[in-house]
């Protein structure tokens, strides 16, 4: 692979660039799913990610890239005993659209079985998404059974291979982007809603842009290095951004008042399940964090209404409105912008903007976290599982 | 590669005494690329320039379609190529039956088996490295080819160990050999693929390629024979000059220059401008023209491009992708504001503005025929305007005159839907990919493909059977493996339980159950609802409302089932395809909504189109099913003569051929009191007749579920 297009060079397509930087603040988020035109720069925007997110430190020689300071007992390769660590660029697998079954989840390794008649495991390409990102171009076009597949292992972050003797279970935690022309084919329902964030790409109009794309793509193809040189500043700033923006996560307050715009907002567009909701509000704390403020704001959620809910409405094939112009009246109708206070009566009117979580769950009717949790390591966990307790209990209070 | 141009390869191959094509052609009076004396409305010299600027950035420029039956031209124009871009790059022909592996790579079965360790090949796309892929029949590749290739161009081919290491760079001629002519419903489909199409620079129709003078072609009989002369009616001194290419020291020495040509600021902004006012909507179009720019400034010599090679990047990158005229060139003010007043004379010595697109001398009269009468007059420096000047006047006059009737919209959509018809043959039809299964329960065994999954476990499995031999070599559990794999017809040898067979068992192929592969087909072939529907004043004035509401809900039930649409409309003169085969249904209602009604009943050429669409899906392997949406008061014939009779006439015979084709159908009477001539068209069809006074919508569409069966 060549060296690729310089993510911070990219003119326009603003809202999948803020996706992917989302995602890749926070993993959680699930996925980006892009729509639109051909030739308006998705795969492109793609193939610049890996070089402005910061490097990961792998285990050496670990096919599944290990995290040295994870418990590696479970590591097919044995990861365990190696002490030497590299330092790489995230890895962003592309899945063609011809590929194979074995290829994706990996196979007998040909190699040894044919020289040396071993049983070995050759790990596929969700191996080599574990940790990054895995990008499916034309989603829309792949075989049904490999996105069963997919959704199987994106959901439960591990990939199990059992054939004739060979029984492999290793770690796939993967981003997964994704992206076709929805005039090509429909997407299955089921996939759509897996993917977190759905983003619309369309054709830049504005022949400044156009021109200003063409210009820096020239510039690229006919010299390579001296463009990424000059684009150097630029790339290192983001990262340090989204460096910035992960370790601000945890500290991010979500207020009640947030959870109640969000789930007012699925409530008017009869979203199906809470994923909805889940998504904006962790889609709106990492845009907080990366942009450097402490609580999520109904601002954010305006602003991230849309590509987070936009692909779960319930179809209809008819509407030529699309689903963005449902999510922009809703966002209108239910949150107007401005002060959040003035349009909530319930439960919002003491609520100190970092009141601690217990306070919340208590004032939310949900019983104190269990000391154990409060204990546990991970403090996104415990994030998670409060803001789907809250969740649920706003929605059945909305449903009523 | 045919016979001919093969012999060209041969011609190629580096000898110094071969005569070279364009040996005796003067340098001086080659075609100079770029300059100001370019025709860019001469079809030859097209074929001529795409050919050299083709050739000397292969990679950049992606390629071309060549619209053309197999032609003498065009094969001419495949060896001209291949001579140009020096004899020491590959041309490889893929086939449109190539399959994946061979085209990106893999394991090489028959090479693994026998020399016991893998073997990988590796594959068309990276042994085209440098060179050429040829894609014959480029309009009825199977999508997955096409996603091959597409990212094989975008650099990110056949990638992994299979090819090592390196991307594969090449120059991709797509051979487009349909027939169809613009609106042909029955090949509405049969174009080269967009995601294709739009990473290719240049392309030629066939009367661009296939100019060539009569005596060429028997010149051509003498190709590769030293002094090779035409046989025609040339005198024997007379040189065949082939396409005028500049020789192969000319490309390199462009090849050599290209990375240091700069393209002015102004070009580039002009070029995209006008990409845009011609309503190119892909960015890569513009991208392609500025490297089509860069590529004639290196073959004529210069360090930088100017307003010339813009134009002639316009004409040959831009001209074919315009889906619309700019509304009007001189009120363009999107010029970027640091274009300069006029050009800059001391960079550009050759730069002659006033020439944009007025050939000149003896060729007036053969470009006044084909370059459309408005060639935009603007001789105003301003590149832009240039720049559109130069892609309409390239624009062949039909096209234009398309175009300018307003018709241009709906050019646009039919593209994007048939995009997305050919797009979804991946399900219909032809046999799916093979997946692991068991024959016994049902599926055919695909034996290659089952041998090659169970290639590699060979060593093992042998490793395997020795050591249990060994263990207890009267043990019958082998021999009860190998009576199952001899069952499946996949161990030719015999099976054998003595000892003595133990020695021949390596040559043995071990399959186990876990290898079987079965091939799959798709097992429901999908449905194509074909609506003609009756906008004839007649109909209009009570019920094509009530028509236009019951398609919708039927839309509505084909989304559910994933069906696909076709609206064929006739009014007035004739029937109009009003939406290719679709599953987009948004578009669908749309097409509907802006159908006008009013005019005459020419129910014939409906039948007509129906019945062709029809046919069409069912060489796809759909199953079409015919909703006739109509008063059957026809009164235009096939011909366009108007008069109640002959309409009838007409009507019944296309209603009894439609009959013939078998194509079910249903009639749906939309006039406002019960007429017998719907009722009588239906037995006619053989079809079910529905006579629904005063229906509504939702009525009528509950009709059409029950009156149809798989509808």
């Amino acid at each position: 692979m060549n060296q690729a297009f310089p993510f911070t060079a990219l003119v326009g397509q603003a809202e999948m660039k803020l996706a992917l930087i989302l995602s890749a603040i926070d993993p959680k988020i699930g996925g980006v799913l892009a729509l639109g035109d051909r030739g308006t720069g998705k795969s492109t925007i793609v193939r610049g990610l890996a070089a402005v997110l910061p490097p990961i430190v792998t285990v050496k020689d670990c096919p599944y890239q290990c995290d040295p300071a994870s418990d590696r007992s479970q590591c097919p390769a044995n990861c365990a005993k190696t002490r030497a660590t590299v330092t790489r660029p995230v890895p962003v697998a592309d899945l063609p659209l011809g590929a194979t079954e074995d290829r994706v989840v990996g196979a007998l390794d040909l190699e040894k079985a044919l020289t040396r008649g071993e049983k070995a495991f050759e790990p596929g390409l969700l191996a080599r998404a574990n940790r990054g990102f895995l990008y499916i171009d034309e989603v829309n076009l792949l075989e049904d059974h490999l996105v069963d597949l997919l959704i199987d292992v994106a959901a439960s972050g591990e990939n199990v291979v059992e054939r004739e003797g060979l029984s492999v279970r290793h770690p796939a935690r993967f981003v997964l982007i994704g992206s076709g022309n929805p005039e090509e084919g429909e997407l299955r329902p089921q996939l759509l809603d897996r993917f977190g964030l759905a983003v619309e790409v369309v054709t830049p109009t504005a022949i400044a842009e156009r021109i200003d794309i063409v210009r820096r793509r020239d510039a690229f193809e006919q010299n390579p290095t001296a463009f990424l040189a000059k684009w150097e500043g630029e790339q290192t700033a983001l990262r340090s951004a989204i460096v910035a923006a992960r370790a601000a996560l945890p500290n991010i307050d979500v207020p009640e008042i947030a959870l109640e715009d969000a789930a007012r907002l699925c409530v008017a567009l009869k979203t199906d399940g809470v994923r909805g909701e889940l998504t904006i509000i962790r889609a709106s704390r990492a845009l907080a964090a990366f942009e450097g403020e402490t609580a999520v704001t109904r601002a954010h959620i305006r602003r991230l209404a849309a590509p987070a809910l936009r692909h779960r409405l319930r179809r209809d094939p008819l509407d030529e409105a699309g689903s963005s112009a449902r999510v922009a009246r809703a966002v209108a109708d239910v949150l107007p912008p401005g002060d959040m206070t003035t349009t909530t009566t319930t439960s919002n009117a003491n609520t100190p903007l970092n009141s601690s979580e217990a306070d919340r769950a208590r004032r939310n009717g949900a019983p104190d976290a269990p000391p154990e949790a409060r204990l546990e390591s991970k403090p996104e966990g415990k994030l998670e599982a409060k803001l789907e307790a809250k969740l649920g209990a706003k929605l059945g209070a909305h449903a009523q | 590669m045919t016979r001919r141009a093969s012999q060209a390869n041969d011609l190629d191959q580096p000898s110094a005494n071969q005569p070279r094509l364009v040996q005796s052609v003067p340098r001086e009076n080659a075609p100079s690329m770029g300059s100001a004396e370019v025709d860019i409305a001469d079809r030859d010299a097209r074929a001529r320039h795409v050919l050299a600027l083709l050739a000397v950035d292969p990679a950049g420029l992606g390629g071309a379609v060549l619209v053309s039956a197999p032609s003498h031209g065009r094969d001419t124009w495949i060896a001209a190529f291949q001579l140009a871009t020096g004899s020491a790059s590959k041309q490889r022909r893929i086939p449109l039956s190539v399959t994946h592996d061979r085209l990106c790579g893999g394991l090489d079965l028959a090479s693994t088996l026998s020399r016991g360790r893998p073997v990988m090949s590796p594959g068309l796309l990276a042994e085209a490295d440098g060179g050429t892929i040829i894609l014959a029949s480029a309009e009825r590749l199977a999508p997955l080819t096409v996603s091959a290739i597409v990212a094989a161009i975008d650099g990110d081919g056949p990638s992994g160990k299979h090819s090592g290491g390196a991307p594969s760079c090449f120059a991709t001629i797509a051979l487009d050999e349909s027939t169809n002519r613009a609106n042909d419903p029955a090949d509405a489909d049969e174009r080269v693929a967009e995601a294709l199409a739009d990473r290719l620079a240049f392309r030629l129709d066939a009367d661009a390629i296939n100019v060539l003078p009569a005596g060429f072609v028997l010149g051509l009989e003498d190709f590769g024979q030293p002094g090779m002369r035409s046989a025609g009616a040339n005198s024997d001194d007379e040189p065949i000059n082939l396409f005028d290419t500049p020789d192969a020291d000319d490309i390199a020495a462009a090849r050599a220059r290209l990375h240091d040509v700069t393209v002015p600021d102004r070009v580039i902004a002009g070029l995209t401008a006008t990409a845009y006012a011609l309503g190119i909507a892909s960015i890569r179009a513009s991208l392609l023209a500025v490297k089509a720019a860069r590529a004639a400034a290196a073959l004529d010599g210069r360090d930088e491009a100017n307003d010339d090679d813009a134009r002639l990047a316009a004409a040959l990158v831009l001209a074919h992708r315009a889906t619309q005229l700019p509304a009007d060139p001189t009120s363009d003010d999107d010029a970027p504001p640091d274009a300069p007043p006029e050009g800059q004379p001391e960079e550009q010595p050759e730069q002659a503005p006033e020439q944009q697109a007025e050939p000149p001398g003896d060729q007036t009269e053969q470009s006044a025929k084909e370059a459309p009468p408005d060639n935009g007059p603007s001789n105003d420096a301003e590149p832009p305007d240039m720049l559109i000047a130069a892609a309409k006047a390239a624009i062949p006059a039909g096209l234009l005159a398309q175009l300018q009737s307003g018709s241009s919209a709906s050019r646009t959509q039919n593209d994007a839907a048939r995009s997305g018809a050919s797009r979804n043959s991946l399900r219909r039809g032809r046999p799916a990919t093979s997946r692991p299964g068991d024959p016994r329960r049902g599926g055919r065994l695909d034996l290659v493909a089952t041998l090659r999954r169970a290639a590699p476990w060979q060593t093992i499995r042998r490793a395997e059977r020795v050591k249990s031999d060994t263990q207890n070599p009267e043990a019958q559990s082998v021999g009860t493996k190998r009576d199952k794999s001899s069952r499946l017809g996949v161990n030719k040898q015999p099976a054998s339980k003595t000892k003595a067979s133990k020695s021949t068992a390596p040559a043995r192929i071990e399959v186990r159950r876990d290898d079987l592969v079965v091939r799959r087909y798709e097992e429901k072939s999908g449905t194509l609802l074909i609506f003609a529907v009756d906008a004839s004043g007649s109909a209009a004035l009570s019920r094509l409302a009530e028509a236009k509401g019951a398609v919708e809900l039927l839309l509505a039930d084909c989304y559910a089932r994933r069906d696909e649409v076709a609206v064929v409309a006739f009014r007035g003169t004739g029937a109009e395809l009003l939406l290719p085969p679709t599953r987009a249904l948004a578009r669908a209602k749309r097409a509907l909504a802006q159908l006008p009604g009013g005019g005459a009943t020419p129910l014939a050429a409906a039948l007509d189109a129906a019945r062709d669409l029809a046919a069409g899906a069912r060489r796809k392997g759909r199953q079409p099913a015919v909703v006739l949406l109509t008063d059957g008061r026809a009164n235009v014939a096939r011909d366009g003569r108007t008069g109640r009779t002959v309409g009838e006439a007409d009507a019944h015979a296309a209603a009894a051929q439609l009959r013939i084709s078998g194509v079910p159908a249903l009639v749906i009477d939309t006039s406002d009191r019960p007429q017998p001539q719907a009722s009588q068209l239906a037995a006619v069809l053989g079809a079910r007749f529905l006579a629904l006074p005063r229906a509504d919508a939702t009525k009528l569409s509950a009709a059409v579920r029950a009156g149809l069966p798989g509808a």
